[in-house]
């Protein structure tokens, strides 16, 4: 059965970069263009993998990854944040909104994978 | 609250101008961003499309050559079944030859045969000549003892007559034994031709057949060669791809450094369009809570090391993009 991953990132080069990586190996993709279109296109499906951006307009990171932590469905979901940002703090603040990792762009689409790889199972 | 003063009109009037150039100048650089975002967009469209076909052309002429993972037949496997079908085809006809070549023995045995008939027909005839000579003198001593060998001529007279139909009788057997013998000899040369002809064209067949399939056999290792260089080619432009994905993602870190420079002169206009601080100190405090403001919209290492050198010529110039940094929870 195909793997689902959704890409949360309100820059569309950024969302095309991550999906192409993905579909290559083999996941089904969807995309949001920040926390709230994200949240509406998960509804009440369950994805394998969720991939997100920090800094974005509506909605930020953080608080999508608290309101997806808060439903049924994405209770254990792998969530990575994606982002450029790199201070302490905010990482923190990702790991006690429920991130399962941070990675710092610019990303390289083989070790993407591999950080995927140890995350979905 | 800052104190505040009336600027001078000529200062109001130049305030006023600058007020009105920075929305400009905030959707100029806003729409510089938004066309780089299209550009980077089309280019990794581009790229991703290159390493698609490129995949696709290698995948398509591997399974055509039979390195590929579907059911057809490959063209390694039809060299394979040419090569057996030839060999199957070769076999019959050395088979056939074979069987020919016993035809001839079996017609040589029956030319010899009737070779023999014709030997017994011989001695029959003799004997028929000789039963005629018998017949003959009968014939005669019946003549010489009169009226008494009367019936002796008789029987005679019917052994000549039967000595006669014997005669003509094995002569027509004679006759129809040498047709038969003619056209078994002929028909025996004719497959002798046939056959010495066959076995120098099966063996050109073998030989020609035998060459073409070096040849496709050759082709194909070629082509083998050249689908192999291909995936290493198209492993190679994967790479290269995947490093200009990693490149074009100065795209975001771009935009975002020009969004907050955007919102950085929105705040400027803002502040602007406030009365002017009265005094220096005042002044200062207004600067130092705008740069505290824009340093607090940075997402970015890169963006606060150029802050920091704006004020401070020691801070280290910023660094090139480097490895993506992770970390798991």
């Amino acid at each position: 059965m195909m793997r689902t991953a959704l890409i949360v990132d309100d820059s569309s080069s950024v969302r095309q970069m991550v999906g192409y990586t993905l579909r290559q190996a083999g996941f089904a993709v969807l995309e949001g263009c920040d926390g709230a279109d994200a949240l509406e296109k998960l509804g009440e499906q369950r994805v394998n993998l969720i991939i997100t951006d920090l800094n974005m307009p509506v909605m930020d990171g953080i608080e999508f990854i608290r309101r997806v932590r808060a439903k049924p469905n994405g209770k254990y979901t792998p969530v990575l944040m994606l982002t450029t940002e790199n201070q302490m703090d905010k990482k923190q603040e990702g790991k006690s909104a429920g991130a399962t990792g941070w990675i710092v762009k610019p990303f390289h689409p083989e070790r993407l994978l591999e950080v995927i790889a140890k995350v979905v199972a | 609250m800052l104190g505040l003063a009336f600027p001078s009109r000529r200062k109001r009037r130049d305030i006023q101008e600058c007020i009105a150039a920075l929305p400009v100048l905030r959707a100029q650089i806003q729409e510089a961003a938004q066309h780089v975002e299209a550009a980077v967009s089309g280019v990794c469209g581009n790229f991703q499309n290159i390493a698609d076909r490129s995949h696709e052309a290698v995948a398509k002429a591997a399974e055509m050559l039979g390195s590929g993972q579907t059911g057809g037949a490959s063209v390694e496997e039809s060299i394979e079944t040419s090569r057996a079908t030839i060999s199957r085809l070769l076999q019959r006809l050395e088979h056939a030859g074979h069987i020919s070549s016993l035809a001839i023995t079996r017609m040589d045995e029956i030319e010899q045969t009737v070779q023999g008939m014709e030997s017994l027909l011989e001695e029959v005839q003799k004997i028929s000549f000789a039963n005629k000579i018998v017949a003959l003198n009968a014939k005669i001593e019946a003549v010489h003892v009169g009226a008494l060998g009367a019936g002796f001529e008789v029987v005679a007279e019917e052994i000549s007559r039967q000595a006669e139909r014997t005669t003509g009788l094995t002569e027509g057997i004679a006759h129809r034994i040498q047709e038969t013998r003619e056209r078994v000899h002929s028909a025996a040369g004719k497959l002798k031709e046939f056959m010495a002809d066959d076995l120098a064209e099966s063996e050109a067949s073998r030989n020609a057949a035998q060459a073409a399939l070096q040849v496709l056999f050759s082709c194909h290792e070629s082509a083998c060669g050249s689908v192999a260089m291909m995936t290493s080619e198209n492993q190679s432009l994967r790479d290269e791809i995947s490093q200009a994905i990693v490149n074009l993602q100065f795209q975001d870190r771009f935009a975002q450094r020009v969004a907050h420079v955007a919102d950085a002169l929105e705040k400027v206009e803002i502040l602007l369009g406030q009365r002017t601080p009265s005094s220096d100190a005042a002044r200062g405090d207004a600067e130092k809570s705008l740069l505290e403001d824009v340093r607090s919209s940075y997402s970015m290492h890169d963006e606060r090391l150029a802050h920091s050198r704006c004020g401070n010529a020691d801070v280290a110039p910023t660094p090139a993009p480097g490895g993506m940094e992770v970390e798991l929870f």
